[in-house]
C-alpha cells in the first residue's frame, strides 16, 4: 500500500500536513522476545532474548540473562549454549543436513519456557547481480541515497516451494534493517529475478549481497515485519503483533538459513 | 410460519373490498410543470380522507374508489398543491403537472406531502432533495449527494472529506448503490475525496437504513436508490458551474415535446493542470477524473415508455513512467408498461463494471496489475393496485457476475517473460423473486409486509480448492463452463407497521432480514480501488442481517417542524475479514486467508427538521455502538468496529438573507475512530517494533469541523441564472487526525512522539453556476 499512501501525499501535499499531538498510551506488561539463527555453513546458532518495554520509554531494552538452551536435531544430537552477555546465547559446531528438523527449547526461571522447531532448507547459489541507474523510478530514494540498485538472480529450487531473503554488506558492514523477502510465486523453477529496494550505492562502493535460503517460519515473520510492523504503522493494514514459531506466548522467530554471497564493486 | 399469515393477509386483502360497491380506477402521471420531470414518490390523496397512493419510482400512481364525487389533492415537497373535483363514474386517466409554488419571498409548503414522514409505513428512510443538498457548504465547492447523506442520523462519513459512509454500524460494502438502479462497486473518485454522482444529473436520492422494502436485496445495512433526471420534455435548457477544481455542464430538452427527452451531462476536474502550471516538477502528473452521464426517454403512445441511461466515470494518476486508472460504466435500458389502470410494470436491462488498472515501465520493466467486476442484470417489478387499502408490489431479478480478483504481468525488454499472475476468474448467478403489500387496515393502522427468496450459485469453470489449518491446498475439484458447483437459497422476511397516533404523530416499528453474497475485501482504511470483490463460496457463507427498529414520528406548527426518534438494533453474521498477517496481493488461495464472524449494531437517532420559511435546517444526533466478534481475531472477545462512533452529531443551516443572498452553514462532531494503538515496542533484526494490544481499543481524537457557504444569485431572468456559491471548509482550522504515525522525536533521540496527519486545514472556495433556457 506504499503506492496509495505516495498517492494520497501527492494530492494532498498542498493542504494536508503533520504535526506531533500529545497522545497518552496504555501500558503493557514486559513481552519476552526471542530471536533464534541457525547458520548451516557457519555452524553456528545465535540466540538473543530481550524485553519489551512501553512505548514512550527511552533507553535500553531489557535482556533475560538466565536461560538454559538446548538445540535438538532430528538425528539426536543435543547443542548446549554459552551466554556472552547481553542477552546473547551461542552454541558453535552445529552440524545441520538439508532437511533435518531441529527443535529449539528456552528455559528461563523468570520468565518461563518455550520451544519452535524448525527443518533445514536447500541452498540457493546467485547467478548474477546486475547494477542500473534509478533515475526516474517512482520508488526511487531521495538525494542521500546512491542512485544506483542492485538486482539479483538465482536459480529456484526446484520442484518445492521456496523462501528467499536477500540482505547486503555495504564496504564491510551490514545494513542493518535493509532487506529483501521473496518467495518462488513469480517465476517458479526458472529464473528469480528481485531488485534490492531497500538500499542504494554510489559509484565506488563495494557491496556484498547475501542470498538466504530460509525456513518458512522465518520467511512469513519477517514478511509481516515487513509489511508493518515497525514503528510507522500508518502502512500497516490492521496492526498485530506478528509471531513465528514459539507460539503465544514469545514473540519472535527461529529461522535456519543457508546462505550465499557474491561481491560487487560499483563502477 | 411468518410466509404463511403474509399469504393470508394478502388473500384477505384483496377479496374483502370485492364484497362492496362499484368501483373505478383513477390513474396516472405527476409531473413537474416547468420541465415534464415525473415526479417519484408524490402524495395523491382523497381531501378529509386517509385514501390515497404515492407515486411510485416513474411517477405512476393508481387509485381505486368507489363510484362518486372527490376531491383529489395532489402534493410534493417544494411544489404548489393542485386540488381536482373529479366524478368517478367511469376509469380514468388523469397525468397532472405541479407548477413549483416559488414566491420571491420564500418556499411555501403545506400539504400532504408535508406529513409523509409522520403518514407513511417508511421508516428509517431520508429522502434528499438534490436542489436542499446544494445549499450545504461542501470541500473545494464540489456538491456531493454522498456526503449530504453522512449529515443524517444513522450515517456516519469514513474519514475526512471522505465520500465512503457507514450506515448503522455497518461496513462500507454493505450499502447497495444504485444509479438507475445499475448497482455501483466503487463510488468514489480520488481514493474517496468525491462520489462519482454529479448532483447536475440526479432527480432523486432516497437512502433506506431500515425497513428496507422487498425489491431490494443483496446488501445488509442499506440501500441507496439514485434516479438520473429524465431531461426537460418542454424546452431545450442547460446548466453548468466552473469551479476551482473542476467544470461541469448539462444540457436536456425534448427529442420530442412532452413524448422524449434527452440529458447529457459531464464533469471534468483540473487539479493537474494547475499543479504543472504553478511547478515544473508536476508537469508530467496526470491527475483527474472525469463523469459522463446520458439519459434518454421517449413515449410509445400512453401505455409505453422506454428509457436508456448510462454512467461512465473514470479516475486517472499518472506520475512520471507510473500511473493508476480506475472507473464504473454503467448502462440501464427500461420499458414502462401499462398493462391496465390498475397494473404498471417496468422491465429493466442492467449492466454494470468497475475495473481498475495500475502498470509501471521503469528501465525496460514494465509491470501490469488490472482487476475488477462486472455484471449483467435483468429484472421485472410490477406495482399491482387492486383497491385503494392495498398496493402489492412484486417481481423478479437475476443478475450475472463476473469477478476478476486480478492480473499481473512483468515484462523485461532484453529478456523473456519473466513471470505473472492470473488469479482465476469467478462467476456466479444471483435470482430472486419479491411479493409486498402496502396495506391500510383502518385509519390509523398501516402495515407493510414482503418476502424475498433470494438464490446465489456459483457457476464453472472454476477449481474449488479445499484449505487445512495452514491455509495449505489439501484438495481441489474442478468444475467445466457453465457448471453449477454451490447454490445458496434464503428467505428473507421484511415487515413494517405505521400506527397514527393522531394527526401529527405517528409510531412506527420494522423488522427486515438481509442476504449479501459478495463481499469487498479491504486491508486498509480508506477506499482504495484496488480493493477486490469476492463472490460467497462454499467455503464463504453469505453475510446475514436482522434488524429491529422502532420509531416516534412527529411534526409540529402545521408540518414546519418534523421530529424522529428510532432505535434499532441489527444482528450480523457471516461476515468477512482478513486474517492477522494475510497475504492479501494477487493470492489465489485468498479464501485460506479470511476469517468469518458475527456483528452487533444498535443506536437511538434523533432528527429535528425545518422545512420552511427562511431559516431551514436540521439537527441529527445518533449514538450507537457497533462491534465485531471473530475466533481468530483479539482471541476471541467482542471489539469495536472501526466505524463504532459512540456520539455523532450534525446540525445543517440555511438562512436567505434576501432574494439574492442565502447563508448555509454546517457543524459536525463525531467520536473518534475505534484504531489499534501501540502499547510497547521491541527490537528484532536490530530494528524497532510495535507491540500493540487487543484489536481496536483505542480511539483516535474527536472529530468536529464547521463550514459555511455564501450563494449570491447574480442574475436571474427568465432566460438565465447564475450565482457564485463561497465556501469555506473548515473554518476554524481545526485539525482533524486522518492518520496517526509514531516516529522518533528529532529533539530527543531513543524517545518516541505520536505525530498526527492532518488533510485539510481552511479550504475556501468559489464557484461560479448558471442555468439558461
Amino acid at each position: 500500500m506504499k503506492f496509495k499512501i505516495l498517492i494520497i501525499l501527492s494530492v494532498f501535499f498542498l493542504a494536508s500536513c503533520e504535526e506531533v499531538i500529545e497522545l497518552d498510551l496504555s501500558s503493557s506488561e514486559p513481552q519476552v522476545i526471542i530471536e533464534a539463527n541457525l547458520d548451516v555453513a557457519d555452524q553456528t546458532c545465535d540466540v538473543k532474548l530481550s524485553l519489551s518495554n512501553n512505548f514512550y520509554d527511552s533507553g535500553e531494552f531489557e535482556k533475560i540473562e538466565d536461560a538454559e538452551i538446548t538445540l535438538t536435531s532430528g538425528n539426536g544430537a543435543v547443542y548446549t549454549f554459552d551466554y556472552l552477555g547481553d542477552g546473547n546465547y551461542n552454541a558453535k559446531d552445529v552440524m545441520a543436513e538439508v532437511g533435518e528438523p531441529f527443535t529449539i527449547q528456552i528455559l528461563s526461571a523468570t520468565y518461563g519456557s518455550f520451544t519452535a522447531s524448525a527443518v533445514t532448507p536447500k541452498v540457493a547459489i546467485i547467478d548474477e547481480i546486475t547494477v542500473d541507474e534509478l533515475e526516474g523510478n517512482p520508488f526511487g530514494g531521495d538525494d542521500e541515497d546512491g542512485d544506483k540498485r542492485l538486482t539479483v538472480e538465482w536459480q529456484d529450487i526446484v520442484g518445492e516451494e521456496n523462501f528467499f531473503r536477500i540482505q547486503a554488506y555495504l564496504n564491510g558492514v551490514y545494513l542493518e534493517g535493509s532487506y529483501v523477502m521473496a518467495d518462488d510465486r513469480f517465476g517458479e523453477d526458472g529464473t528469480l529475478i528481485r531488485p534490492f529496494n531497500e538500499a542504494f550505492f554510489n559509484v565506488g562502493d563495494e557491496v556484498e549481497i547475501q542470498l538466504l535460503t530460509t525456513n518458512e517460519e522465518y520467511y512469513d515473520y519477517f514478511t509481516a515485519i515487513a509489511n508493518g510492523g515497525g514503528p510507522d504503522f500508518a502502512n500497516a493494514a490492521v496492526p498485530y503483533n506478528p509471531s513465528a514459531n514459539f507460539g503465544e506466548d514469545a514473540l519472535g522467530y527461529f529461522g535456519i538459513w543457508q546462505k550465499a554471497s557474491k561481491l560487487v564493486v560499483i563502477e | 410460519m411468518l410466509k404463511r399469515t403474509i399469504f393470508i393477509g394478502l388473500c384477505f386483502a384483496l377479496i374483502s373490498p370485492l364484497l362492496k360497491a362499484q368501483n373505478f380506477t383513477l390513474s396516472g402521471y405527476l409531473r413537474d410543470q416547468e420541465t415534464g420531470e415525473e415526479l417519484l414518490y408524490g402524495s395523491v390523496a382523497v381531501k378529509n380522507t386517509s385514501d390515497g397512493v404515492t407515486t411510485n419510482e416513474y411517477g405512476f400512481y393508481s387509485l381505486t374508489l368507489p363510484a362518486g364525487k372527490y376531491e383529489m389533492v395532489y402534493s410534493y415537497v417544494g411544489y404548489q398543491d393542485q386540488s381536482i373535483l373529479v366524478d368517478l363514474n367511469e376509469d380514468r386517466r388523469m397525468d397532472i403537472e405541479l407548477g413549483s409554488g416559488m414566491t420571491l419571498e420564500e418556499v411555501v409548503v403545506s400539504s400532504k406531502e408535508a406529513d409523509q414522514n409522520v403518514r407513511s409505513t417508511e421508516m428509517s428512510v431520508a429522502t434528499l432533495d438534490v436542489k436542499d443538498a446544494k445549499l450545504v457548504p461542501v470541500l473545494f465547492g464540489e456538491q456531493d449527494v454522498l456526503k449530504t447523506i453522512q449529515l443524517l442520523p444513522g450515517v456516519s462519513s469514513n474519514s475526512d472529506g471522505d465520500s465512503g459512509f457507514f450506515v448503522r454500524g455497518g461496513d462500507a460494502d454493505q450499502n447497495l448503490i444504485l444509479l438507475d438502479e445499475a448497482p455501483v462497486y466503487n463510488a468514489s473518485h480520488l481514493l474517496g475525496f468525491f462520489s462519482v454522482f454529479n448532483s447536475d444529473a440526479l432527480k432523486d436520492v432516497k437512502l433506506y437504513k431500515g425497513g428496507i422494502p422487498a425489491q431490494y436485496g443483496g446488501r445488509l445495512s442499506s440501500v441507496l436508490d439514485i434516479r438520473m433526471k429524465n431531461g426537460n420534455s418542454k424546452n431545450w435548457t442547460g446548466s453548468g458551474g466552473i469551479g476551482l477544481i473542476s467544470s461541469r455542464l448539462t444540457l436536456e430538452g425534448p427529442i420530442q415535446k412532452d413524448n422524449g427527452s434527452l440529458i447529457i451531462s459531464g464533469r471534468r476536474t483540473y487539479a493537474d493542470l494547475l499543479l504543472s502550471a504553478f511547478n515544473d516538477d508536476f508537469s508530467d502528473t496526470e491527475l483527474y477524473f472525469y463523469d459522463f452521464n446520458v439519459k434518454a426517454n421517449y413515449k410509445l403512445g400512453e401505455k409505453d415508455r422506454i428509457y436508456a441511461s448510462g454512467y461512465f466515470g473514470r479516475d486517472v494518476f499518472g506520475f512520471g513512467d507510473a500511473g493508476l486508472d480506475w472507473g464504473n460504466a454503467t448502462g440501464t435500458l427500461r420499458w414502462n408498461h401499462i398493462f391496465s389502470d390498475k397494473l404498471f410494470s417496468n422491465t429493466s436491462m442492467i449492466y454494470s463494471d468497475f475495473d481498475y488498472g495500475f502498470g509501471v515501465n521503469n528501465a525496460g520493466t514494465a509491470i501490469d496489475l488490472s482487476g475488477g467486476i462486472d455484471n449483467y442484470a435483468i429484472r421485472q417489478d410490477f406495482n399491482w393496485y387492486p383497491n385503494p387499502k392495498n398496493s402489492i408490489q412484486f417481481g423478479w431479478d437475476a443478475t450475472y457476475y463476473q469477478f476478476d480478483s486480478g492480473t499481473f504481468t512483468i515484462d523485461q525488454e532484453d529478456n523473456e517473460d519473466i513471470g505473472g499472475i492470473t488469479i482465476p476468474s469467478q462467476n456466479a448467478l444471483e435470482a430472486s423473486v419479491y411479493l409486498d403489500n402496502e396495506q391500510k387496515v383502518d385509519d390509523r393502522l398501516s402495515l407493510n409486509y414482503g418476502i424475498r427468496m433470494s438464490t446465489f450459485s456459483n457457476i464453472g469453470a472454476y477449481d474449488v480448492k479445499s484449505y487445512n489449518e495452514e491455509d495449505e491446498v489439501v484438495s481441489t475439484t474442478s468444475y467445466g463452463s457453465g457448471d453449477i458447483y454451490n447454490t445458496y437459497l434464503n428467505f428473507e422476511p421484511r415487515f413494517s407497521a405505521s400506527y397514527l397516533l393522531n394527526n401529527t404523530s405517528s409510531v412506527k416499528a420494522s423488522y427486515n432480514r438481509m442476504n449479501q453474497y459478495l463481499h469487498l475485501l479491504s486491508n486498509s482504511t480508506a477506499s482504495a480501488p484496488t480493493d477486490i470483490w469476492i463472490p460467497s463460496t462454499a467455503l464463504v457463507k453469505p453475510s446475514v442481517a436482522d434488524q429491529v427498529a422502532i420509531g416516534y414520528f412527529k411534526n409540529f406548527k402545521d408540518n414546519a417542524y418534523e421530529f424522529s426518534v428510532e432505535t434499532y438494533y441489527k444482528w450480523l453474521d457471516n461476515l468477512v475479514e482478513y486474517e492477522d498477517g494475510a497475504e492479501t496481493f494477487l493470492n489465489e488461495d485468498i479464501e485460506a486467508e479470511l476469517e468469518f464472524g458475527q456483528g452487533r449494531a444498535y443506536g437511538i437517532e434523533f432528527y429535528l427538521k425545518k422545512n420552511t420559511g427562511r431559516f431551514k435546517g436540521w439537527v441529527s444526533y445518533t449514538l450507537s455502538k457497533s462491534e465485531r466478534q471473530f475466533d481468530n481475531i483479539n482471541n476471541g472477545a467482542w471489539f469495536s468496529a472501526r466505524q463504532d462512533r459512540t456520539h455523532d452529531l450534525s446540525i445543517v443551516a440555511t438562512y436567505q438573507l434576501s432574494p439574492k443572498l442565502t447563508l448555509s452553514g454546517s457543524w459536525v462532531y463525531y467520536t473518534g475512530d475505534a484504531v489499534t494503538f501501540p502499547v510497547g515496542k521491541y527490537e528484532i533484526d536490530g530494528q524497532l517494533q510495535t507491540l500493540y494490544s487487543g484489536r481496536n481499543g483505542d480511539r483516535m481524537p474527536d472529530y468536529h469541523r464547521m463550514d459555511l457557504g455564501l450563494t449570491w444569485t447574480l442574475q436571474d431572468t427568465k432566460k438565465w441564472h447564475s450565482d457564485l456559491n463561497f465556501s469555506i471548509y473548515n473554518v476554524y482550522n481545526r485539525h482533524n487526525t486522518y492518520s496517526i504515525d509514531f516516529s522518533e522525536s528529532e529533539n530527543s533521540p531513543g524517545e518516541y512522539e505520536a505525530v498526527q496527519t492532518y488533510l485539510f486545514g481552511v479550504v475556501p472556495s468559489v464557484t461560479w453556476n448558471f442555468s439558461f433556457k
